[in-house]
């Protein structure tokens, strides 16, 4: 178990930035996940504390040490790949003991440690099987199983679960999460996907473009995404974006208004959204934050005429147009609205998020 | 159904059989002629595509007259010292280019893949005052050291193409996992590159076993000639071809590179595709 510290990393291919001016600090025992879209830098990151790439600017520190210039196999730590990178030509007994045999532990050892970690994962059947021999999802547990046998100071997961299915990735993020919980380690996972990164990560790292967007707890991102790129990233469906929104002022009450719907801000937000009074902003209103109602209720509901209605079970995605936007809206499975059907739909106000047109970032 | 059998016979079978009926002819031209007597050989009025008598006088000549198995000896020895000393070099240099990467990789790979555009028939020129210089001519030695020069370009194309097609992230794991360079190359790469590294020491074998332009240029003595020299320069006097002996050494050289073929095929299909099935 360790702490891992990054300061003001940076990366460079050539003359393409990958990473840019990277600061952060992993705890004890912490979760932590990195996401973002593809070519965001994460996984040059990733690389960067693994030792398997080159540092071009910055440091970067496992348990206090700085390991710029440790080569991978003195760092301690343990890593699992999205193809897995099994070594084809060896059982899963021999995958497993590779990396404990280089360390020159003695055979007993090896054995006991081997079968125990196989047991935890539920391969103690295949140990004599080849690679080629398994299914995903048990390739999957032998790579997490070479990792986890060596008992590293820091785990690095490299999307470990992108080449599974949908219904074995679930399954799997839930194992992760219980094996982290059970060994007490640091861990670094890297991954595209947000609902990954919502449901393991103690915190979250969002980047793009080779630069950090936010750190935070999941929720918190949820919450207050700091910029509108964090706000569209994170949270599914995508939160709905209105452009061309404008701050007003009507009688003592601040309201944001669009071509077809004004909404009232609430009080808490008043303070900062005062400076942009009469200026134009971004409105982000999150689908689950939108409901069907039947009335026109003041300065919170509007009209929108009813596109596309897709079911998803527990829940129904409605696209709709509202003045001149496409908006989405998460509502109960109960709903009974139509195509072409005009409803009222009720924003909680409470929610809405606003984001500075030029700067992109939240207000 | 029957209709599909048969237009299966037409497509695929017919034609089949008419290209190894092509290929296998010469074959079983060598083959003939090997077991008929010379008065056989030469009578105009019988069929020449069968074997009215059967006769080892040509086998006898052959084994008796030259020293071919001498020659098969020679052989041997070339085309395995040289398809060794190619093999380990283009391994080394596959992967050095191919995963190393390091400074001017990939012009040292184009460099290495000219040198094997470059004919023989120009290179012998030079490679003579070498051979001359380095006190080998006339040695087997000589060849052993020349093959490399054509095939050590070829091995180590062959073997990028298939380290290429072997994960980095094996080589990662391993690093991580704490193993040398070396370790990974020993115990990672070329357990994994076997049907490239055999595909490509098929080859290499092929062509010194075949080779005739140095060994011809290199070589004097009788007794230190390849079997596809030693049959043409000592069966062939003057405009007397000596056909049947002819014929009966170039079928017993050509059975070991077919029987090499045969026990490999396998391997060899796989390097060729540099396909690696986890």
């Amino acid at each position: 178990m360790a702490e891992v510290e990054l300061r003001e990393v940076g990366k460079m291919f050539g003359d393409v930035v990958a990473v840019e001016n990277f600061s952060l600090t992993v705890y004890h025992g912490e979760f932590m996940v990195f996401v973002g879209p593809s070519g965001c830098g994460k996984t040059t990151t990733l690389r960067m504390i693994a030792g398997l790439e080159d540092i071009s600017s910055g440091e970067v520190y496992i348990d206090g040490k700085l390991v710029n210039n440790v080569p991978p196999k003195d760092r301690d730590i343990a890593m699992v790949f999205q193809n897995y990178a099994l070594y084809p030509h060896m059982t899963v007994y021999q995958n497993m003991a590779f990396g404990l045999k280089l360390k020159k532990i003695s055979k007993e050892e090896i054995d006991k440690r081997v079968r125990q970690t196989a047991e935890m994962l539920g391969i103690l059947d295949f140990l004599k099987r080849k690679p080629k021999e398994l299914s995903g999802g048990q390739r999957q547990r032998v790579a997490l199983g070479r990792a986890i046998v060596r008992v590293p100071k820091v785990y690095l997961f490299d999307e470990p679960l992108s080449n599974l299915d949908a219904k074995l990735r679930v399954q799997m993020r839930l194992e992760l999460k219980r094996l982290h919980e059970r060994m007490d380690t640091t861990s670094i996972y890297v991954t595209h996907d947000q609902i990954e990164a919502m449901t393991m990560g103690d915190r979250i790292v969002v980047m793009k473009d080779g630069r950090i967007q936010q750190v935070g707890k999941p929720l918190d991102i949820y919450m207050k995404p700091a910029n509108r790129f964090v706000a569209g990233f994170i949270g599914s469906p995508t939160m709905n974006f209105l452009e061309d929104a404008v701050i007003k002022k009507e009688d003592d009450k601040l309201l944001v208004k669009t071509d077809s719907l004004r909404i009232l801000i609430p009080d808490e937000k008043k303070n900062s959204l005062m400076p942009y009074l009469g200026k134009a902003v971004t409105l982000g209103i999150r689908p689950e934050d939108l409901s069907e109602s039947n009335s026109l209720e003041d300065n919170r509901s509007f009209k929108a005429l009813v596109e596309v209605v897709q079911p998803v079970g527990n829940q129904i995605f409605i696209d709709a147009k509202v003045g001149s936007h496409n908006m989405l809206a998460a509502v109960s499975p109960q709903s009974l609205v139509k195509p072409r059907q005009e409803i009222i739909l009720k924003a909680r106000v409470e929610n809405l998020h606003f984001f500075d047109p030029e700067s992109q970032e939240a207000i | 159904m029957i209709s599909r059998q048969r237009e299966k016979v037409f497509r695929f079978y017919i034609p089949l059989g008419l290209f190894l009926i092509f290929l296998l002819f010469p074959f079983y031209w060598m083959f003939a002629t090997t077991f008929k007597s010379d008065a056989e050989l030469y009578n105009l009025n019988l069929n020449p595509f069968l074997i009215h008598t059967w006769s080892l006088a040509n086998l006898k000549h052959l084994f008796t007259q030259t020293p071919f198995l001498r020659w098969l000896y020679n052989t041997f020895f070339v085309a395995i010292t040289s398809t060794l000393i190619s093999l380990s070099t283009s391994l080394l240099a596959a992967y050095g280019i191919q995963r190393i990467r390091f400074k001017g990789s990939s012009l040292m790979g184009i460099g290495i893949f000219f040198c094997y555009l470059v004919p023989p028939t120009i290179l012998f020129i030079p490679l003579a005052t070498m051979v001359f210089k380095l006190r080998l001519w006339d040695s087997l030695w000589a060849l052993s050291l020349i093959y490399p020069t054509f095939l050590i370009p070829f091995c180590t194309w062959l073997l990028m193409g298939y380290f290429n097609s072997i994960p980095k992230e094996l080589e990662e794991c391993a690093m991580i996992d704490g193993a040398s360079r070396l370790w990974i190359f020993w115990r990672v790469i070329i357990p994994l590159s076997l049907p490239g590294i055999l595909s490509a020491g098929i080859f290499a074998f092929t062509l010194s076993w075949n080779e005739y332009l140095y060994a011809l240029t290199f070589i004097s003595t009788s007794l230190k000639k390849t079997v596809s020299v030693g049959l043409v320069t000592e069966l062939v006097r003057g405009d007397v071809y000596h056909w049947g002996p002819l014929m009966a050494g170039a079928l017993f050289g050509s059975v070991p590179v077919a029987l090499v073929y045969s026990f490999f095929v396998e391997y060899y299909v796989a390097g060729m595709t540099g396909a690696l099935k986890e």
